[in-house]
């Protein structure tokens, strides 16, 4: 396993997917906190597909004795990525606040958002692990994306409504969507890269949800033929 | 000595579709065993299910006696190599060999960049060298860590005549210095410059025919070319001398007799009173036999 996260890491930092997410976990940062999640989310989604994209899956898999061996790898390597990019957000958050007219005192944003980093790092993992199953069962990165938008839909339905907001149109349909979006619904989300809305209730249920994925993850790759 | 593959009964359905029925396989160790047949027959899936990557429907494969485990044993090239386009190729190389846990990682991916002429390259995202390049890094990162097995699908498609002689090169220093088995799905082996041991020929799923490089050699040679300035007269005298020759005249006088053996005809005709034009055997490529195996007619050269 350690082989294959040393393999793993190696690509991550050669390639430019890492570099580029951090650059749009800088951005989200500024523009839109809540963005970040989408942004691991969809790291998540590539760095587990390009192994069956590439066909990089089938080298490893023929070395290990056990393919669980893969999957766990896999989700301790999606864990660490999630850290970077959310201390990364966390940063940029704590910076920003120095910046003249933030009106934040550093102190402050610290005392807000260092609390409940743990709690919401572990429902980013909920989230990432429900994506990373869903690259193995169909072995598709597009499938793991498409998976991503939709757990963090709130983000980008809140996105979508202050656009519509901005340019004055608001139909009341239109503005509702949002609200009509799975993850408006488990309000998994709701707080993006800031921890407002995150609750120390959520840590059960996410490593439930973490440990349900990893089992059918598991199951997923047992029966992946390529 | 242990077999490096031995499958038994191997089968592979997709619903009530038979791709490969009942395959029957022995490869020993060292050895280039090439799986041939066209589009369709069952080949890569074969190699697939040797590999593990896909499960048989029946049947099973044994792997050196399935006395160890698979790690470090297998270098495969089946389909999508695992090449990433973004990363430079000495890095795709790197990659791979950290995923292996090869010891002198970085000089052995320089040496095998070394050996398929790519070290000018190494520093080139995968995605810009050309295609036959591309491939011949596809066996270059099946060769990464010493396999003891290698199953390559098409490892000579697509490349020119001095990539294949690479690729062959790679291939038989492999098998010859580090006892590593081959087992190549191919459509065409006569293009392989490297020496195959055993054929496997299949078709519709099925093992047809096993022959040793000697078996498909001796089959290649399908008669003698025999050109004197009298054929009438030649003909006369393998009729009374060597009864059982089937002789056969071309409308340019060349005769084509088969069925005998080829030292009675050259011992004949040195000792008729005739001068004796050309003397040849009639050839057939590797590629023409395999094609009359599987149900096509052989061409003569």
């Amino acid at each position: 396993m350690f082989r294959l996260m040393r393999s793993d890491l190696y690509r991550l930092v050669h390639e430019r997917k890492l570099w580029l997410a951090l650059v749009a976990t800088v951005l989200a940062s500024l523009v839109q906190g809540e963005l970040v999640a989408l942004v691991i989310l969809v790291l998540a989604a590539v760095v587990v597909g390009e192994d069956f994209r590439t066909g990089f899956v089938k080298n490893v898999l023929v070395t290990l004795p056990r393919r669980a061996t893969y999957v766990l790898e896999k989700y301790v390597l999606v864990a660490l990525v999630d850290v970077v990019l959310l201390l990364v957000a966390l940063a940029v958050r704590l910076l920003s606040s120095l910046l003249p007219g933030a009106g934040v005192p550093m102190a402050d944003a610290a005392s807000v958002v260092l609390p409940g980093l743990l709690v919401f790092w572990l429902a980013i993992l909920a989230c990432s692990s429900a994506v990373v199953t869903a690259v193995l069962a169909f072995r598709s990165d597009a499938v793991g994306i498409g998976i991503s938008l939709l757990l963090a839909s709130s983000a980008v339905g809140d996105l979508v409504s202050k656009a519509l907001r901005t340019i004055s149109v608001e139909p009341p349909s239109l503005v509702r969507i949002p609200n009509w979006l799975l993850a408006a619904s488990v309000g998994l989300l709701g707080g993006g890269a800031g921890t407002s809305g995150v609750s120390p209730a959520m840590v059960v249920p996410s490593l439930l949800a973490v440990a349900v994925c990893l089992a059918l993850s598991v199951a997923a790759i047992d029966h992946v033929e390529c | 000595m242990t077999a490096a593959i031995e499958a038994r009964g191997l089968e592979k359905r997709y619903g009530r579709r038979a791709v490969v029925g009942s395959l029957d396989m022995r490869v020993e160790q060292g050895e280039i065993y090439a799986l041939v047949g066209p589009n369709g027959a069952g080949k890569t899936t074969a190699l697939r299910m040797i590999a593990g990557l896909a499960r048989p429907s029946a049947g099973q494969v044994v792997l050196f006696g399935g006395t160890s485990e698979p790690c470090g044993k297998l270098g495969l090239c089946i389909g999508a190599c695992g090449l990433v386009g973004s990363m430079t190729v000495f890095q795709n190389l790197m990659a791979k060999a950290l995923a292996f846990g090869v010891v002198g990682a970085v000089e052995h991916c320089a040496g095998l960049l070394d050996r398929i002429g790519l070290s000018d390259e190494s520093g080139s995202r995968a995605c810009d060298v050309l295609s036959g390049q591309r491939a011949l890094l596809g066996i270059a990162l099946a060769l990464v860590g010493s396999p003891d097995l290698l199953l390559l699908d098409e490892p000579l498609a697509g490349l020119d005549s001095r990539e294949r002689h690479l690729a062959s090169a790679l291939l038989e220093e492999a098998s010859q210095d580090s006892g590593t088995t081959v087992v190549c799905a191919m459509r065409s082996p006569g293009i392989a410059d490297f020496r195959i041991s055993r054929y496997g020929i299949m078709n519709q799923g099925r093992m047809l025919k096993e022959m040793t490089s000697e078996q498909l050699e001796k089959a290649c040679i399908g008669g003698m070319r025999v050109r004197t300035p009298h054929p009438e007269r030649t003909i006369v005298l393998l009729g009374e001398r060597l009864p059982e020759a089937n002789v056969r005249m071309q409308p340019d006088g060349l005769l084509v007799v088969k069925d005998c053996d080829e030292v009675a005809l050259a011992t004949l005709l040195h000792e008729s009173d005739q001068p004796v034009l050309e003397l040849s055997p009639l050839r057939s490529d590797v590629d023409s036999i395999l094609a009359g195996l599987l149900g096509g007619g052989d061409v003569y050269v």
